[in-house]
């Protein structure tokens, strides 16, 4: 073979042509040439931002600070964005092929239809949810309100999208083989998959990160707006926005509670032998259980007394606490009865109004949250609760109801302990890997199956994730099992039984519904539970996310679990052919 | 028929090897659906433009998604460069342009190059570089901000061919190249393609367009239902036997008539004069240089410009791998017991597995 001369589309090109079929299409090429070149991209978005900045100075010069602050945040969740959007993509530009693969995913979001109409719903919904709140409710409610529904839509929402993105874009490549281009390049098949979970990962940080700042700023704007009274108010400041740990009390009296368990599990052991013969130590808790239920039921003879301890740095942090109660009146045969009861903290009577000790008057079974002053603490950091009980005698009763308190969550003491701020930071970091790991498994499933299947595979996940508890509890009710403490193990042994009696009486159906129930029981137990991280709840109510159920999140969702559901759908994508049909 | 008289005196070293390749499609029970690829044996050497001709369906393509890990084939084994296609890194030495341009329709022409530039961890400044050459070669500077969504087809098929160079691959395997393109395009490519073969470059051509392929290409092989039909170089194949054709300066009719008497006393029979005609592509070519020339303006990818430096290196002759060995398997580096096993009759016996018929 010769060379020859250079052909005509070889040659140097003829001078620049200007197309003139589409004005418009020139006009694009120039701007696209002049962002490139000559920093034009700042121009639109300054006017912008500095539009947006003179509006709310104008709200606020208006006499309006509420809508002020709340379209500050407007402004700043859209500049948020545009900076997260230029700061992500500069993240992304390092030359290694997993991070051109997460890039690419980046920008097939950013310029997807879907990830465009679920980011304007969060970027408007979340300032926008605050005005269709009664502004009649107690603002602590409607705070409590706003920061649930805001941070579980915008959880939501993220999923779906998660969920679509990771499926669409796998199943899309393989689909139209586009990735027969990428993985003819130097690129491992775990690589692509890792790649493209970085790349929604990184993304899912931005949004919840736009969202963290648009629920700030919506609800530093809700702050301001009038509460109902100071006691509102305060429970704004001390109940919703804030970080506050749960403690439980302990006996007062500690070595001989301790040892009046250990006489009463002697006396039972004497008396009756036979209890202990099979599991010694479940028949020891039961009493001990017994005796701790006793401890927290205030008889109207007894006055008893809750100890609660480690609260040194509590007074400096807060001038309130929460006695949270849900009491329930023993013996009553009316589930609506009032419970009264006089309180002492550290044997000062409290409260004291006019001089006088009042008694609270608190309806049975609803819980109850007493504003407690932490000035009531001790140096050392204890607090004593002291209950007398002064039930009146209902009618048709002999003598006044006891009062009692679930062990555990009936008689808590809520002290703050940190801020709201990093609670919601940590609330988001919790999201964030709850969305990694969705990503992994709906990356995993587009790896082996089509969209749509995919997407409902994925979506079981979800379902199963966020209510893996009621779940299983309608497969154990639907196929008739009651076991209060199951483990897998357990419920296989239970199930084994069952099983075997449905097959000797004939009944099908119910062995059918048996072994479906196996493959459920099994499919719940490989799903990790989001209720075990409930972090929203515990941010829109004042609870602390803690930092090691932070760690736990990101140790599990974050890495553990997408670690093994990416290596399962690599092991996946390098058995598959990428070719269904040859042509 | 196969013709392997230039293969079996060729001592260039064997880029693309296939012994006993088959490709059987199966459904979700595992049965055999389609046998795609049969048996097919293939060898492609260093620095030849191969042609790997077929109707619709013939297995063309299924052939180069096997030669590029795409696929596995239920029987039979290949060395691409001495290693298994689903080795890594020989696909830092391939270029692919896959038979439709399977791009990123958000990605605009230079994300696009950026995209696959940084699959083959090209540094910063090369790809930038290269980039801009590939995209002045394919007469996609204008346009490279815009979408390749909003592409025509053939420039999408501009940005796949500068896709398939971008890491200046010692082995391009090119899946009807021409496909969607103008005659100017197509010829840019035809052009390109013998230059890369002149540069030491080995090229797999997979095409029905007969005339591309013959134009081209120094070796071919025509499947038909999943087999090789017929194999050998072009002068081989289309050499004809029994005829000679003689063209001449301008003849009168007397002049003509004298030569056919003159032929006729010993028994040469004229079967055909007649004057040669032009090809439409030369004319096509000639009217598109000509409207150029005089300026008239276009609103779609231009005409491309010189091809980018980095091609044009000397590669040519010396089989020095264009990419470093440190960071590449080298061509030359071929595994030769790999390719020995490969094409030994008993490894094929050994390592076929039957697959069932359809």
């Amino acid at each position: 073979m010769t060379m020859t001369a250079p052909l005509p589309g070889l040659e140097p090109p003829a001078p620049a042509t200007t197309p003139t079929v589409s004005f418009r299409r020139w006009v694009d090429d120039q701007l696209a040439g002049v962002r490139r070149r000559r920093g034009g991209r700042w121009v639109a978005p300054t006017a912008a931002f500095a539009l947006g900045l003179a509006v709310c100075g104008g709200l606020w010069l208006l006499g309006k600070p509420a809508a002020a602050v709340i379209a500050l945040g407007g402004v700043g969740l859209v500049a948020a964005a545009w900076a997260g959007v230029g700061l992500l993509r500069r993240l992304l530009t390092a030359g290694h092929p997993v991070i051109a693969v997460a890039r690419a995913i980046v920008e097939e979001a950013l310029g997807g239809r879907l990830a465009a109409v679920l980011a304007v719903l969060v970027l408007i919904g979340l300032p926008a949810l605050p005005f269709v709140l009664d502004p009649a409710e107690r603002l602590a409610y409607r705070m409590q309100f706003f920061l649930t529904w805001s941070l579980s839509a915008a959880f939501a929402v993220l999923a779906v999208l998660t969920i679509a993105l990771c499926c669409g874009t796998v199943c899309g490549d393989i689909s139209s083989y586009r990735i027969h281009l990428t993985l003819t390049k130097p690129l491992q098949r775990w690589e692509y998959l890792l790649g493209k979970w970085i790349g929604v990962v990184l993304l899912n940080l931005l949004l919840l990160t736009l969202v963290g700042i648009g629920a700030y700023a919506t609800a530093e704007g809700l702050r301001r707006t009038p509460a109902s009274d100071a006691a509102d108010y305060r429970a704004v400041e001390e109940q919703v926005l804030t970080a506050r740990v749960a403690a439980r009390p302990v006996h007062p009296k500690r070595d001989e509670f301790d040892t009046l368990v250990a006489n009463e599990i002697e006396r039972v052991r004497n008396e009756d032998p036979a209890l202990f013969d099979k599991d010694p130590d479940a028949a020891a808790d039961k009493i001990e259980t017994r005796m701790v239920y006793a401890w927290y039921t205030v008889t109207a003879d007894v006055v008893a007394s809750y100890l609660f301890t480690g609260l040194e740095d509590v007074k400096q942090r807060a001038a309130v606490m929460q006695l949270r109660v849900e009491p329930f009146a023993d013996n009553s045969s009316t589930s609506e009865a009032e419970v009264q009861f006089a309180m002492w903290l550290n044997e000062r009577p409290f409260p004291v109004k006019q001089g006088k000790h009042e008694d609270y008057v608190l309806a049975a079974n609803r819980v109850h949250t007493l504003e407690i002053p932490t000035v009531a603490i001790s140096d050392e950091g204890t607090l004593l609760v002291t209950i007398a009980n002064r039930n009146r005698v209902m009618p048709g009763d002999l003598g006044p109801t006891s009062i009692g308190f679930k062990p555990g969550k009936g008689l808590e003491l809520l002290h703050r302990v940190g801020s709201f701020e990093g609670n919601l930071v940590r609330a988001l970091i919790v999201m964030l890997a709850k969305l990694a790991m969705l990503a992994a498994a709906a990356l995993a499933a587009g790896a082996w199956l089509s969209l749509p299947i995919a997407m409902l595979a994925s979506m079981m996940v979800f379902a199963a994730a966020i209510a893996s508890g009621f779940v299983a509890d309608a497969i154990d009710i639907y196929t008739g099992v009651d076991d209060t403490t199951p483990t897998f193990v357990s419920m296989l042994r239970l199930r084994a039984g069952i099983l075997w009696e449905f097959l000797v009486k004939f009944e099908w159906w119910n062995a059918i519904k048996t072994i479906g129930a196996y493959f459920a029981d099994g499919f719940l137990t490989l799903i990790p539970s989001f209720a075990s991280y409930d972090s929203i709840t515990e941010a829109a109510t004042g609870r602390l996310v803690s930092t090691s159920e932070t760690v736990s999140a990101v140790l599990l969702l974050l890495i553990v679990y997408p670690a093994v559901l990416l290596a399962a759908g690599w092991g996946l994508l390098e058995r598959r052919d990428l070719v269904s049909t040859s042509s | 028929m196969v013709a392997k008289g230039e293969a079996q005196t060729d001592d260039r070293p064997v880029e693309i090897a296939c012994a006993g390749v088959t490709k059987v499609f199966r459904d979700f029970w595992m049965r055999p659906r389609v046998r795609a690829v049969e048996d097919v044996d293939l060898q492609v050497r260093r620095g030849q433009i191969f042609g790997l001709l077929g109707p619709n369906g013939s297995g063309k393509s299924t052939t180069i998604k096997m030669l590029l890990g795409l696929l596995k084939p239920s029987a039979g084994r290949i060395a691409v460069l001495g290693k298994r296609p689903t080795d890594v890194e020989t696909k830092r030495l391939i270029g692919y342009l896959p038979e439709e341009s399977y791009l990123y329709r958000f990605l605009s022409g230079r994300e696009t190059l950026e995209y696959y530039g940084r699959l083959f961890r090209l540094e910063r400044r090369t790809r930038a570089e290269r980039i801009d050459m590939l995209l002045d070669m394919v007469g996609l500077e204008v346009v490279q901000d815009r979408p390749v969504g909003e592409y025509s087809k053939g420039m999408q098929r501009r940005i796949g061919l500068a896709q398939a160079l971008i890491n200046d691959p010692q082995l391009l395997i090119l899946d009807e190249p021409t496909s969607g393109m103008d005659p100017v395009g197509a010829k840019q490519i035809k052009d390109l393609i013998a230059l890369l073969a002149t540069r030491g470059k080995t090229v797999l051509l997979c095409s029905h367009l007969l005339s591309d392929v013959e134009d081209l290409c120094d070796r071919v092989a025509i499947m038909y239902g999943g087999k090789i039909r017929v194999e050998g170089t072009c002068g081989e194949l289309l050499e004809s036997e029994h005829a000679t054709l003689i063209e001449t300066s301008e003849m009168s009719e007397p002049v003509t008539t004298a030569l056919r008497g003159w032929l006729d006393e010993r028994n040469v029979y004229v079967t055909r004069i007649q004057r040669p005609r032009r090809r439409l592509e030369s004319l096509f070519l000639e009217i598109v240089e000509k409207a150029r020339s005089e300026g008239v303006q276009t609103a779609g990818a231009r005409s491309g410009g010189r091809v980018a430096e980095f091609l044009e290196k000397p590669t040519a002759g010396a089989g020095e791998p264009a990419i470093e060995p440190q960071t590449a398997a080298a061509p030359d580096a071929v595994d030769t017991d790999l390719l020995g096993s490969l094409v030994s009759p008993s490894a094929r016996q050994a390592d076929t597995r039957g697959p069932g018929e359809t």
